[in-house]
């Protein structure tokens, strides 16, 4: 009865709780980051990278999702999976040691989740999972809030305060870009970087 | 009673077998996931999805091998020897399946993992009080001496682990000749994407080591090659020598999100940087963005820290520049425009992350007119305005009537000592240095690597660029000395020591962090 009530008492916790989930890649080059984060009772979406992105968009920093039902369910499921966590992670305690512990680093530049501090590494039998809501997440319709936007005819980068465009910067590839001919990585200020083909 | 029974059909539902009723059925399956598994013990590899993928079932079906509790506990024998990375993998997975079952097995490979490691400290820790416990004594470090004696010329051994860090590592090492060394990886490229096959990507990353073997160097100038064997090669190798197999996938436009292959599009800088994460060596570039704030910071100039700036610095290259079009031509045909090709600019100076964080571009190139007589004697010229402040004027991109001139300023924040610090060194670079490739307008047609020095030249068409080495190896003493130290622990202890903290994020486990590991000084920033 105690187990349950421990039980009952965890899911309880993990709804109340704020959410951070994201999806990252470290690489000498820089950090590779998709973040949905909950504050208060909207929900803020990170990307300092193209990286992971399943479809076009050369924007970067912080932005919101028009479809709140769609994130409602996204971060309900992250929450039932930071449930199942704190729970393989009571059970690892007990036998002391942690689930983060137990991660490998055999790949240190491979891409991972991150959720609610623990970080789920491919062979994860929750990895899965998160795939799938990871590629929710990327298919979400997002309003840039704050960040920068590289245009079409990548002539220009045009940055953004409170949804509203507030400069622009001449993008020059030679400037920004690893290596003036495309494919390459180009940083776009402190909004992280940009892999164009 | 009855909560008890609920979690007893919860427990065995993980594991289908368990509910199959049929004797001779559930016997034949459970027979050849025991058959699986004895073969992948037999595979000696170190690829955990290799060894924790699904396990046979019914017909052609599979079942997650995670969910095999009874297969798991009856062929615990061999398991337990399996690689430490993929048994931690599994008590994590069976952890988070809600059975007690699952939570007992973990806890037995747990223990596993405990005897191993009271076993291998009263190895090294047990002194021995008479002769014969001197004798077993021997026999115990038997190991420790075969790891630290040093390798003699036309000997080998082999290698693996787990270094401090978390990296596995599994390699073997030949002395060929005094100086020379061979490290040999076991590795399986698979998979295709955008037209790279698993054998280009091998022969692409076996072409990459052998061009720079002239840069791998050691502390007193040995020579280090590294050789990338397939599995069938490393077959062929007696058994107690072959190292243990890694897959390296080739990531996948769609999936390249999920991967932790290279990338089609991999060079060769970073293709070193992954091989010698192999041999045991931990990424040394700043780790606060990353979550890793303890991580001891390598040289600007380390392999493991910035790959691109390793190779620019450490690896002298002929590069053959050739023109695509009538214009370009005319502008090599032209001694005074050559010369301005063969000046570095702006962008061979100072680093793209640097001009991204505190540069400003202006956005008007100016066409500057050769007809003018304002031939520019520089590509490059800086002057620092204040110590925090530095102007640069760039011109390149000669073509027949007119160059490009780029106007740049660089701004340091008051408190930013290693901005300041920088900005002097791109106020006064290097006048022995060169373009980093081929510059506009002609392309790049072929490099060679750790080439005899040659003079720079235009001949047929092709302007040839001669860029010497800076750095005496690709090499830090600190990487080479891991890498021949292999599994000695006396003689790994100094790099572990920091590198230990490479992939840290407690603050725990932090505070255990020696100090010239935090402050960076240990490998000197």
């Amino acid at each position: 009865m105690k187990m349950l009530y421990s039980l009952l008492l965890l899911t309880g916790l993990a709804n109340a709780a704020e959410v951070v989930f994201s999806v990252e890649r470290s690489t000498p080059l820089g950090l590779d980051k998709i973040e949905i984060k909950e504050v208060g009772t909207n929900f803020e979406i990170l990307k300092t990278s193209n990286y992971f992105d399943v479809k076009d968009d050369l924007r970067l920093g912080k932005f919101s999702a028009t479809e709140k039902e769609v994130v409602k369910t996204i971060v309900g499921e992250l929450g039932q999976i930071s449930t199942e966590l704190k729970q393989a992670e009571e059970r690892l305690s007990s036998m002391n040691t942690s689930f983060n512990e137990l991660n490998s680093n055999k790949n240190p530049h491979e891409p991972f989740f991150k959720l609610d501090g623990f970080i789920i590494k491919k062979g994860s039998i929750l990895y899965p999972r998160l795939e799938k809501v990871a590629f929710k997440i990327n298919n979400l319709n997002l309003s840039l809030i704050e960040g920068v936007e590289l245009d079409r005819d990548r002539k220009n980068y045009t940055f953004f305060k409170n949804g509203k465009e507030v400069k622009k910067e001449s993008f020059n590839a030679r400037f920004f870009c690893e290596s003036p001919k495309f494919p390459t990585r180009c940083l776009a200020r402190e909004w992280g970087a940009l892999y164009l083909e | 009673m009855w909560l008890l029974l609920l979690f007893t059909q919860m427990a065995l539902s993980f594991d289908p077998l368990a509910l199959i009723s049929d004797d001779t059925k559930r016997n034949t399956i459970e027979k050849a996931q025991q058959d699986e598994i004895n073969r992948r013990t037999g595979l000696a590899s170190s690829d955990c999805s290799e060894l924790l993928s699904d396990l046979p079932f019914e017909g052609t079906s599979k079942t997650p091998f995670v969910t095999a509790f009874g297969t798991i506990q009856n062929m615990m024998g061999g398991i337990r020897y399996w690689d430490q990375h993929c048994l931690n993998q599994l008590v994590q997975n069976l952890a988070t399946l809600n059975s007690p079952v699952a939570l007992r097995i973990a806890g037995e490979i747990l223990k596993t993992d405990y005897e191993k490691s009271v076993t291998r400290n009263a190895t090294y820790c047990a002194p021995p009080t008479n002769g014969l416990e001197q004798i077993l004594g021997l026999a115990k470090n038997i190991d420790r001496i075969r790891n630290c004696t040093p390798l003699a010329e036309g000997k080998w051994k082999t290698i693996g682990g787990i270094s401090k860090s978390g990296i596995d590592y599994s390699y073997g090492l030949i002395k060929e000749a005094p100086q020379k060394i061979k490290a040999i990886l076991n590795v399986q490229f698979s998979g295709a994407n955008n037209g790279v096959t698993a054998q280009a990507m091998h022969a692409r990353a076996q072409t990459c080591l052998n061009s720079i073997k002239s840069g791998l160097k050691g502390p007193a100038g040995e020579e280090l090659s590294i050789s990338l064997l397939t599995p069938q090669e490393v077959n062929r190798l007696p058994a107690n020598l072959r190292p243990k197999k890694t897959t390296i996938t080739i990531a996948g436009v769609n999936a390249r999100s999920h991967s932790k292959a290279y990338a089609s599009s991999i060079d060769c800088p970073t293709i070193l940087h992954e091989v010698l994460h192999l041999l045991g060596l931990c990424d040394e570039y700043p780790g606060e963005g990353d979550n890793y704030p303890c991580r001891a910071v390598g040289s600007r100039e380390s392999v493991m820290r910035n790959q691109n700036l390793t190779f620019g610095t450490a690896l002298s290259e002929n590069l053959s520049c050739h023109c695509d079009s009538e214009e370009c031509s005319n502008v090599m045909a032209d001694p005074a425009k050559r010369a301005l090709l063969l000046m570095p600019t702006y962008y061979d100076i100072i680093p793209g992350h640097f001009r991204n964080r505190y540069c400003e571009f202006n956005p008007t190139i100016y066409l500057k007119s050769f007809s003018d007589n304002s031939m520019p004697s520089r590509a490059y010229s800086a002057s620092l305005e204040s110590e925090d402040v530095l102007t640069v004027i760039a011109n390149y991109n000669p073509m027949t009537t007119h160059f490009d001139e780029a106007h740049i300023i660089c701004r340091c924040p008051a408190t930013d000592i290693d901005c300041k610090t920088s900005l002097k060194e791109y106020a006064r670079p290097n006048p022995n240095l060169k373009p980093k490739t081929c510059p506009s307008p002609t392309n790049l047609k072929s490099s060679i690597i750790g080439a005899a020095p040659v003079a720079d030249r235009f001949e047929n068409g092709v302007l040839h660029i001669y860029r010497p080495a800076t750095k005496p190896s690709l090499l830090e003493p600190r990487h080479f000395n891991r890498i021949i130290a292999g599994n000695c622990q006396t003689q790994t202890a100094s790099y572990e020591r920091c590198a230990e903290f490479a992939y840290e994020s407690s603050k725990v486990a932090c505070e255990k962090a020696p100090n010239e590991c935090l402050n960076n000084t240990a490998w000197g920033q």
